[in-house]
């Protein structure tokens, strides 16, 4: 057998990969073999103990009698590997006496189980021949990784337990099905489940914590907010629908106020002027983030509840994870240090600036896209033209009579259908709700530009960490005040200047 | 060994029907909700939270007869707490077992969990 090809996979992407694998063959449990997945169950166990075994040692600190300190789920490793090797045992007898069959082992629990032999090896590999002792930081990276394998030999065995429990159900009278096998498995493997999920609650989501987390790709949110502004502009282009507007100020919402914390870390670092941060751009931000509160509320209204496009979803799903990546601490919001450790600040203020020229353009075409084509929800739409007319004089500059105003409104009759055309009196109100938006886009923008501070630029290298040269992110701005897009820099009022 | 047969495609029970479309309308009524209430202290966990809402509502669609959630339009915000719907729609996963639901179920029960575990 020819040697796997070389991985360049850090031990820790191997498991999450592992974890990912199980985690997707949740999606057709039922439809698996479950004898093959019992068979690959002992496989995913005993890599499972490998891996565990390989990292003995790492996370002990030296004691008199160089013994090792017990860790916690090592018993329950113990007690799953001899349900293994049990199964296994029952498996091998009735597959060579009497009524023997074969039966091929699961592709997926194979494929997770080579991940963990992998680590193991790669753990065993690197592995410091003696040590004074773990720092914190290795320690909690050890119990995160110990949590995470015992998670995945827990979605592992559930996966298993309902594919053997279906097979149990649709299959038992087929002549020579193995009932006997099927029971004897889902039994033994039921016990490991239960063993591997006592230990996933104790320690389930709070040990990753601890986990080491390899560097943030320095393009990612930049590449993100690309995406996301050209899947926008295309749902608001082709056949634009009451979802698709909600979904957008959603969307547009998460960025503004995603924006505001950015911004303020920025102000923190000293990389923008803080006084024009704290006077004009964080009012200017709020402002923009409540009218995509409020857009979001009344588009959620009006929604039908029509599907939103997969590829506009797919891009605010990655716009959202590549913010989060930058942005979370794990429970936590992240500190300018966090951050800082995460990406270099200096490049990621034009990309700010860069989303703020791009919220002004969806905006725009945001409103733009706001007409009587559009099919809502009749219920609210008669709610909302009811509290239009309520709150207006007649004559206005638009009706003379209430009974004018009106008959620009939806009929009665619609009330009970299932959608509606956009009523001509609400269209008015709604695209005014959305130039609220551009205006406050705008105002962010303006407030935005120019804000960076030029002489702290040069010493941030050496406060928050080495900048990385030539990152690609954030020219957006600069690209297009030199094509014209946008006017001059703004006169700055700032007290600061 | 049994021949091999050409499968049929799975339809869930009119029961399984049921509560596949009681825990859709949850799902819609928990992003309704996560998306009227105010930013308060915690704007990106609510805006986190009907993202969620929104997907899972996605998820249980999917899996119903057709890909449609015939929903009578009365789905409205009345002030109710979005995690509270989800846990009621959580709930209803466990009324049958789970080789009852389609394909897809056991990913959105994990999802399901996930949010509920994240958001609250």
């Amino acid at each position: 057998m020819s040697a796997p090809p070389p991985d360049g996979r850090s031990v820790g992407e191997l498991l999450v990969e592992a974890e990912q694998q199980v985690r997707d063959a949740l999606h057709d449990a039922p439809d698996r073999a479950g004898l093959a997945m019992a068979q690959g169950w002992i496989e995913v166990v005993g890599a499972a103990a490998e891996l565990w075994g390989s990292l003995r040692g790492l996370d002990d600190a030296p004691t008199a009698g160089g013994g090792e300190t017990p860790k916690p789920g090592a018993d329950g490793m113990d007690q799953m590997l001899a349900h293994a090797t049990s199964v296994q045992r029952r498996i091998a007898r009735a597959s060579t006496g009497q009524g023997a069959f074969a039966t091929p082992v699961d592709e997926t629990m194979v494929e997770v189980a080579g991940l963990h032999y992998r680590a193991a090896d790669m753990v065993e590999r690197h592995k410091p021949r003696a040590t004074a002792g773990p720092s914190p930081e290795l320690a909690a990276d050890i119990e995160a990784t110990r949590t995470r394998i015992m998670h995945t030999v827990y979605v592992a065995s559930h996966v298993t337990t309902v594919a053997l429990s279906d097979d149990l159900s649709r299959r038992s009278r087929e002549a020579n099905a193995p009932t006997g096998i099927w029971t004897d498995a889902l039994r033994r493997i039921g016990a490991s489940e239960a063993i591997a999920g006592q230990h996933v609650r104790q320690g389930y989501p709070g040990a990753l914590q601890g986990e080491h987390r390899d560097p943030v790709h320095p393009s990612r949110l930049a590449d993100a907010q690309s995406a996301w502004d050209v899947e926008a502009h295309r749902a608001l282009s082709q056949a634009p629908m009451a979802s698709t507007l909600r979904y957008i100020a959603r969307v547009e919402d998460f960025r503004a106020r995603a924006g505001m914390m950015f911004w303020r870390l920025a102000a923190e670092a000293g990389l923008v002027d803080p006084s024009q941060h704290r006077v004009r751009l964080s009012p200017a931000l709020e402002n923009m983030a409540e009218r995509w509160g409020k857009a979001t509320d009344v588009w959620g209204g009006l929604d039908p509840r029509e599907p939103v496009a997969g590829p506009l979803k797919a891009a605010g799903a990655e716009l959202r994870a590549a913010t989060r990546e930058l942005l979370h601490d794990q429970a936590a919001p992240a500190n300018a240090r966090v951050l800082s450790s995460r990406t270099d600040l200096a490049a990621l203020v034009p990309t700010l600036q860069n989303s703020l020229a791009t919220a002004v353009d969806l905006s725009h075409a945001f409103r733009d896209t706001i007409d009587s084509m559009l099919l809502v929800k009749p219920k609210a739409v008669h709610a909302l033209q009811n509290e239009q007319i309520r709150e207006m004089a007649f004559p206005n500059r638009r009706w003379a009579t209430e009974e004018e105003a009106r008959a620009q409104g939806m009929p009665l009759s619609s009330l009970g259908s299932q959608s509606t055309p956009l009523p001509p009196l609400l269209v008015a109100t709604l695209r005014g709700q959305a130039h609220q938006s551009v205006r406050a886009a705008t105002e962010s923008l303006s407030a935005a530009t120019g804000i960076e501070r030029r002489p702290a630029r040069q010493e941030t290298p050496a406060r928050w960490g080495p900048a990385r040269a030539g990152t690609p992110v954030g020219t957006g701005v600069e690209r297009l005040r030199a094509v014209g897009s946008i006017g001059p820099r703004p006169a700055v009022d700032g007290p600061a200047r | 060994m049994p021949s091999p047969t050409i499968q049929e495609p799975f339809v869930p029970s009119e029961e399984a029907q049921r509560i596949l479309r009681e825990i859709a309308e949850l799902c819609d009524r928990a992003c309704r909700e996560a998306d009227a209430l105010p930013p308060g202290d915690r704007p990106m966990r609510n805006l986190e939270l009907a993202f969620d809402a929104d997907d899972l509502l996605d998820e249980a669609i999917s899996m119903l007869p057709g890909g449609v959630y015939a929903s009578d339009g009365s789905v409205e915000s009345v002030g109710a707490d979005p995690i509270a719907l989800l846990r009621r729609a959580e709930r209803l996963t466990v009324a049958l077992p789970i080789e009852h639901f389609p394909r897809g179920m056991s990913h959105f029960i994990v999802h399901l969990i996930d949010t509920i575990r994240d958001r609250a």
